[in-house]
C-alpha cells in the first residue's frame, strides 16, 4: 500500500554524483520539469551500482532509502549510477522500488519504461563524420566500461561505421576506460606508449576526450592536424576545452522533461512506451577540424549592406522561423519569455540596414539567460537554425555571404556570453568552497553533538542553505533514525517526531509543507560507516552540499570518537579508583592489622587509637614492652595509599626486630639504624621518595623519658600544675638522607606522678577547618587539659573527636596515645 | 639589578610566584599547601631548578613568610628537592626566609637545614 506523507506528488531522482556536466545536466532539466509541473523532488545522490572502491559503496545505500514512504516515483539516471552493471543488474536494482511509478534514463531495461538516445547511431554518425569530412582512416577508439550496455551501444556504433567504409577493425586501437577523464589519459598514454599509428581518435563519452587531448598535448601530438579527437554527450566542458571539442550532444533538457512526463503519466494511470529514443546532434568543433574551416570561410566575407530580401523572407516566414528558433530552447527560463519575437525583430531591423541591432537584441537575449550556460549555449542551435533557413534563400552571392557574417558573429557573441555564464559559476563556486573552507574548522572542533548543531547554525546561512535536516540511525540495523538537527526557512527547527522510520528519510513535519520542495538527499558516512542521512535544499552551487555531506560526516565521527574517549576515559578513571579503593582497604587492613592489642607499661595506663583517613595516611604508633618499661614509638609516612602502609609496615618491622635484639638500645641509635634500611629500600629498591616521621620514646618505670627522631611535639600534661608542657622533636625525617646518625641525638624528660604523655599524629593538629584554619597544638592542648582526669581512654576519644569535629570529613589519619604515670610504691609513698 | 618575572602558578588557596633578582631566584609562595597542591609544587620545584639552572643563580631565595600551613606532601616535595639540590655537581644555596609567628615552619625547616646545612640557610623574619 502507497503511503503518502504529503498532498503533493513527489518523485526521486538517482544520481551517482553531484557534480558531473551529465549529471547536472540531468539534474537541472528534472528539476526545472517538477517545478513547471508543481512535484516535489528528492534527489538521491549515491554512487555508481557496484562502485569497486567500498567507501564509495557504502553511500548507494542511500537508493535503499527511497521508497514510497517518501516518493510517489522514480526517476533513475541509468547513464551514470549502471556504469559498471548491465542491464539486468539494473532491472533488478530498479525492481526494489516496486510499485513506484519508474523511469529509466539511457539504459533500455525490461518492463520499466526507459529514455534514451541512440547510442550506436550516434557513434556510427561520428565516425562516418571523421571518414567522410576529415578523410581518416586508422581510427583508434577509447570504448566505456566492459559490461556497460551504453558503453557496448557505442563501441558497436564504432565498429559499424568503420564496416561500412570497409576499414577492418585493428584491435590494437582499441582501450577501455570507465567514462572518467584519468581513464581517458591512461588509455591515449597506453596507445602512443605502444607506438600505435592513428590518425583519430574516437572517445566514447567527452571526459574520456578530454583526459586523452591532455595527454596528447603533453607528448607534443598537434590536434587537429595530426590526430582529430572525438567524444559523446557534449557536456559543457567540451565547449571550453581547447580545442573545443566535437562531439555526439545527448538532449539532456528533453530526457529529463520527458522522463519527469513519463512518471506522472505512469501515476495518471495512462500507459506509457517502453522505450523511447530521442535523436542526438554531431556538433562539430575544433577538435575534429571542422570550426577552423568556418572561420576561414567567415573571415573571406566582404563588407554588409540592406538585405532586402532577406527582410522579406522574415516577414513572409516569422512564425516558421519563431517555431524553428524555440524549438532549440525547449525549456526557457521564464525570463526569456517573447525572446524569438525579439530577436526576429532585431534581425528585421538588422536586414533593413541598422547594423548591429540583431547583435544587440542577441545580447539582450542572452543577458536575460545568464547564468544558465546550458540555456545560453542553446542559442548556437538557434543561430544554427537561421542560418540553415537561409541558406535555402536565393540571395545575391555578396549578401549570403554579408549574411553568414553575421551568423558567424552571433555565435561569437553566444560563445562570449557562455564564457561568462563559466566563470560566473565558476566564481559561484569557488565561493561557496572559500566559505566552506572557512567553516571546516568549526565543524571539525566540534567534539559533541551540541557544539556541532551550534556549528551548523553559523554555517549554513554563511553557504545560503535555507533548509536542511540532519538524521542519524539509531539501530544498527538502520530501520530508524533519530532527527538530529532540522533547519527550516532559516530558522532551527523542533520537531516532536524524533525517532522515525528511515524510509521516510526526514522527521514528518519537515517534508509535510505547503511549499513545494527540492532535496539532495545524501548518505552521511564516514569511510564505509553508515551514519545517518543528510537533505539540503537546492538554493546553492552543487558543491555545497557535497562538500558539507563530507564535512558533517567527519565532525559526527569526531564527536562520536570523541564521545567514546570520554566514556572510555571515565571507565578507565573509574577502574583505577576501584584499583585504588581495593588497594586503600588493603592498606587500612594493614595498618590497623599491625596496631598493638596489649599497650600496657608498669606504671603507664595506655591508650591508643587510630582513625585511618579513607585515602590511608600512613600512621603509625606502637608500644614494645622493655624489661624496665616500653619502647614507644609513633610516626606518619608522607603521602597516602598502599605504599605510605608499606613504608609503615617496613618501619613496625624493623624496630620491632632491632628492640627484640637490643631491647635498652638507645633510641637516637635505634632511628639512625632504621633509616639506613629504610633509606635503602625506599630510595634504592622501590625507587620512591616517599619519607617519614618517626618518634621513639623510651619509657622507664621510673618516669623517665628518653627520645629521638623526627615527628610532632610531645605534649606532658603535668598533674602538678594542670598544663601541657610542650617538648620539640629536633631529628631528621626517615628515609629522607642515606645517613642521620649526626643529626640524630637522644633527649630526655621525666613523667611525675599522674602526669600525661601525649603523642599524635599531624592529623590531629593539621586538620583544618572550613574556613582554612588548622587545629593547632594549642588547642589540642585546650582539650588535654580540660580531660586530664579522665580516663587516659576517654582522653584518646576526646582528642580524636576534636580534631574530627573541626575538620569534616577527616582528611588525614588521626592517631593518639595518651599514658598516664603512676610512680612505683615506695616506703615514702606508702607513708604519704 | 634587573627583576624578572619568570612564572606564576595558582591554586585556590595556594600560590607561587617566581622572579629572579640580579644573580638571585626568589621563589615566594604564599596561602596554605594541602595534599593535592603537592603535585604541581614537585612539577615547581623542577622548574626552579632549570629556571636557577638556566640564570646561572647562585642562591635561590625561598620566601615562606606568607605560606600560613603546609601538608607533609607538600613538605615532602621540599625534602626531595633539597636532596637534588645537595646532590648537585654546583649547588645553589638556598636561603629560607621563614615566618617566626608560625611555629610548623620552626620545626619542618630546622629539619630541612639539617638535611643540607652546606646549602641551605634559615632567616626568621619577625613580622
Amino acid at each position: 500500500m502507497r503511503r503518502r506523507l504529503q498532498k503533493r506528488t513527489s518523485i526521486a531522482l538517482l544520481l551517482d554524483y553531484l557534480g558531473g556536466d551529465y549529471q547536472l545536466g540531468l539534474l537541472q532539466a528534472v528539476e526545472e520539469s517538477a517545478a513547471e509541473h508543481d512535484l516535489n523532488l528528492l534527489v538521491a545522490v549515491g554512487r555508481a551500482l557496484e562502485a569497486p572502491n567500498p567507501v564509495d559503496a557504502a553511500q548507494n545505500e542511500i537508493y535503499a532509502r527511497v521508497g514510497s514512504d517518501s516518493v510517489d516515483g522514480v526517476i533513475a539516471g541509468s547513464g551514470c549510477i549502471g556504469i559498471h552493471v548491465n542491464t539486468d543488474a539494473l532491472t533488478q536494482f530498479l525492481g526494489r522500488f516496486g510499485s513506484l511509478a519508474k523511469c529509466s534514463i539511457s539504459a533500455e531495461l525490461h518492463g520499466i519504461p526507459s529514455l534514451g538516445v541512440s547510442n550506436r547511431r550516434g557513434m556510427r554518425a561520428m565516425v562516418d563524420h571523421v571518414i567522410v569530412t576529415h578523410g581518416c582512416r586508422r581510427i583508434a577508439y577509447i570504448r566505456g566500461p566492459m559490461g556497460g550496455d551504453e558503453a557496448q551501444a557505442r563501441f558497436e556504433g564504432y565498429v559499424d561505421a568503420l564496416a561500412s567504409h570497409g576499414i577492418a577493425l585493428d584491435p590494437h586501437l582499441v582501450e577501455a576506460g570507465d567514462f572518467w577523464i584519468q581513464s581517458g589519459a591512461e588509455a591515449t598514454r597506453r596507445l602512443l606508449d605502444r607506438g600505435e599509428k592513428f590518425d583519430a581518435l574516437v572517445v566514447a563519452n567527452d571526459y574520456m576526450a578530454l583526459g586523452a587531448i591532455e595527454v596528447l598535448h603533453d607528448r607534443g601530438v598537434r590536434i587537429p592536424q595530426e590526430v582529430v579527437v572525438t567524444g559523446f554527450d557534449d557536456v559543457p566542458s567540451a565547449r571550453i576545452a581547447y580545442p573545443s571539442l566535437s562531439t555526439v550532444r545527448q538532449p539532456l533538457s528533453r530526457l529529463g522533461r520527458l522522463a519527469v512526463e513519463t512518471i506522472l503519466r505512469q501515476l495518471d494511470g495512462q500507459a506509457v512506451p517502453d522505450r523511447v529514443e530521442l535523436d542526438v546532434d554531431l556538433v562539430a568543433r575544433q577538435s575534429c577540424g571542422c570550426a577552423y574551416r568556418a572561420r576561414e570561410t567567415a573571415s573571406a566575407s566582404p563588407p554588409p549592406g540592406p538585405l532586402r530580401a532577406a527582410r522579406d523572407e522574415v516577414d513572409a516566414n516569422a512564425v516558421a522561423l519563431c517555431d524553428a528558433m524555440t524549438h532549440c530552447v525547449p525549456i526557457a527560463p521564464a525570463a526569456l519569455d517573447g525572446w524569438a519575437d525579439r530577436m526576429l525583430e532585431g534581425l528585421r531591423r538588422e536586414l533593413a540596414g541598422s547594423r548591429g541591432e540583431f547583435l544587440i537584441e542577441l545580447e539582450h537575449v542572452l543577458d536575460a539567460a545568464q547564468p544558465r550556460a546550458d540555456v545560453i549555449y542553446q542559442f548556437n542551435a538557434v543561430i544554427g537554425a537561421l542560418r540553415s533557413h537561409f541558406r535555402d534563400i536565393p540571395l545575391d552571392p555578396r549578401h549570403a555571404r554579408t549574411l553568414d557574417d553575421l551568423w558567424h558573429s552571433a555565435v561569437l557573441v553566444v560563445g562570449a556570453a557562455s564564457n561568462r555564464s563559466q566563470m560566473r559559476t565558476a566564481f559561484d563556486s569557488e565561493h561557496a568552497q572559500d566559505v566552506l573552507r572557512g567553516s571546516v574548522e568549526r565543524l571539525a572542533t566540534a567534539l559533541t553533538h551540541p557544539a556541532l548543531t551550534d556549528s551548523l547554525r553559523e554555517v549554513l546561512p554563511a553557504v545560503s542553505i535555507r533548509s536542511a535536516a540532519i538524521s542519524l540511525y539509531e539501530d544498527a540495523a538502520r530501520q530508524q533514525l533519530r532527527a538530529f538537527f532540522a533547519w527550516a526557512d532559516g530558522k532551527d527547527q523542533g520537531f516532536a517526531t524524533n525517532v522515525f522510520p528511515s524510509s521516510r528519510v526526514a522527521p514528518d513535519e519537515f517534508l509535510q509543507t505547503e511549499r513545494r520542495w527540492s532535496y539532495f538527499l545524501m548518505p552521511l558516512t564516514f569511510g564505509s560507516e553508515h551514519l545517518g542521512l543528510a537533505l539540503f535544499d537546492m538554493a546553492t552551487h552543487v558543491s555545497v552540499p557535497r562538500m558539507l555531506r563530507e564535512q558533517i560526516g567527519a565532525a559526527l565521527k569526531g564527536a562520536a570518537l570523541h564521545q567514546a574517549v570520554v566514556q572510555q576515559t571515565a571507565l578507565r578513571q573509574r577502574a583505577e579508583r576501584d584499583q585504588l579503593h581495593k588497594e586503600m582497604q588493603i592498606a587500612q587492613r594493614i595498618q590497623t592489622a599491625i596496631l598493638p592489642i596489649d599497650i600496657s607499661a608498669d606504671g603507664l595506663e595506655l591508650a591508643a587509637l587510630m582513625l585511618p583517613a579513607a585515602e590511608v595516611g600512613g600512621d603509625y604508633y606502637d608500644v614494645l614492652p622493655t624489661e624496665r618499661g616500653c619502647l614507644i614509638g609513633i610516626g606518619d609516612v608522607t603521602g597516602h595509599g598502599l605504599l605510605a602502609g608499606l613504608v609503615m609496615l617496613m618501619i613496625q618491622g624493623i624496630v620491632a626486630g632491632m628492640v627484640a635484639v637490643d631491647a635498652e638500645a638507645a633510641p637516637s641509635k635505634l632511628i639512625a639504624a632504621l633509616n639506613r634500611a629504610l633509606f635503602e629500600n625506599v630510595r634504592h629498591r622501590l625507587n620512591r621518595e616517599e619519607h617519614a616521621t618517626l618518634l621513639l620514646v623510651r619509657y622507664d618505670r621510673d618516669g623517665s623519658l628518653v627520645f629521638a627522631g623526627h615527628h610532632e611535639e610531645i605534649i606532658l600534661c603535668r598533674a602538678r600544675t594542670a598544663r601541657c608542657e610542650r617538648i620539640r622533636t629536633e631529628g631528621f625525617w626517615l628515609a629522607a638522607a642515606p645517613d642521620i646518625g649526626g643529626l640524630t641525638t637522644d633527649s630526655r624528660a621525666r613523667l611525675e606522678s599522674g602526669d600525661l604523655i601525649v603523642l599524635y599524629t599531624d592529623g590531629v593538629v593539621e586538620a583544618m577547618s572550613a574556613h582554612g584554619e588548622v587545629f593547632g597544638v594549642e588547642r589540642l592542648c585546650a582539650v588535654i587539659e580540660s580531660h586530664r582526669m579522665r580516663p587516659v581512654k576517654e582522653i584518646c576519644a576526646a582528642v580524636a573527636h576534636a580534631a574530627r569535629e573541626w575538620s569534616p570529613p577527616q582528611a588525614d589519619d588521626i592517631s593518639v596515645l595518651v599514658g598516664r604515670y603512676t610512680p612505683p610504691l615506695t616506703p615514702d609513698s606508702l607513708r604519704a | 639589578m634587573s627583576m624578572h618575572h619568570l612564572n606564576v602558578i595558582k591554586k585556590e588557596t595556594f600560590s607561587l610566584e617566581t622572579l629572579s633578582i640580579g644573580g638571585r631566584l626568589m621563589v615566594r609562595f604564599t596561602g596554605s599547601g594541602h595534599a593535592d597542591a603537592a603535585p604541581l609544587l614537585e612539577r615547581c620545584l623542577k622548574g626552579v631548578d632549570e629556571e636557577a639552572a638556566r640564570l646561572a643563580c647562585s642562591e635561590i631565595v625561598v620566601d615562606f613568610q606568607q605560606l600560613y600551613f603546609m601538608n607533609s606532601s607538600c613538605l615532602k616535595a621540599f625534602v626531595s628537592w633539597i636532596y637534588r639540590l645537595h646532590a648537585a655537581a654546583k649547588p645553589a644555596r638556598v636561603r629560607f626566609m621563614s615566618n617566626a609567628r608560625l611555629r610548623w615552619q620552626e620545626s619542618s625547616l630546622g629539619a630541612l637545614g639539617r638535611l643540607a646545612p652546606e646549602i641551605v640557610t634559615i632567616e626568621a623574619i619577625e613580622s
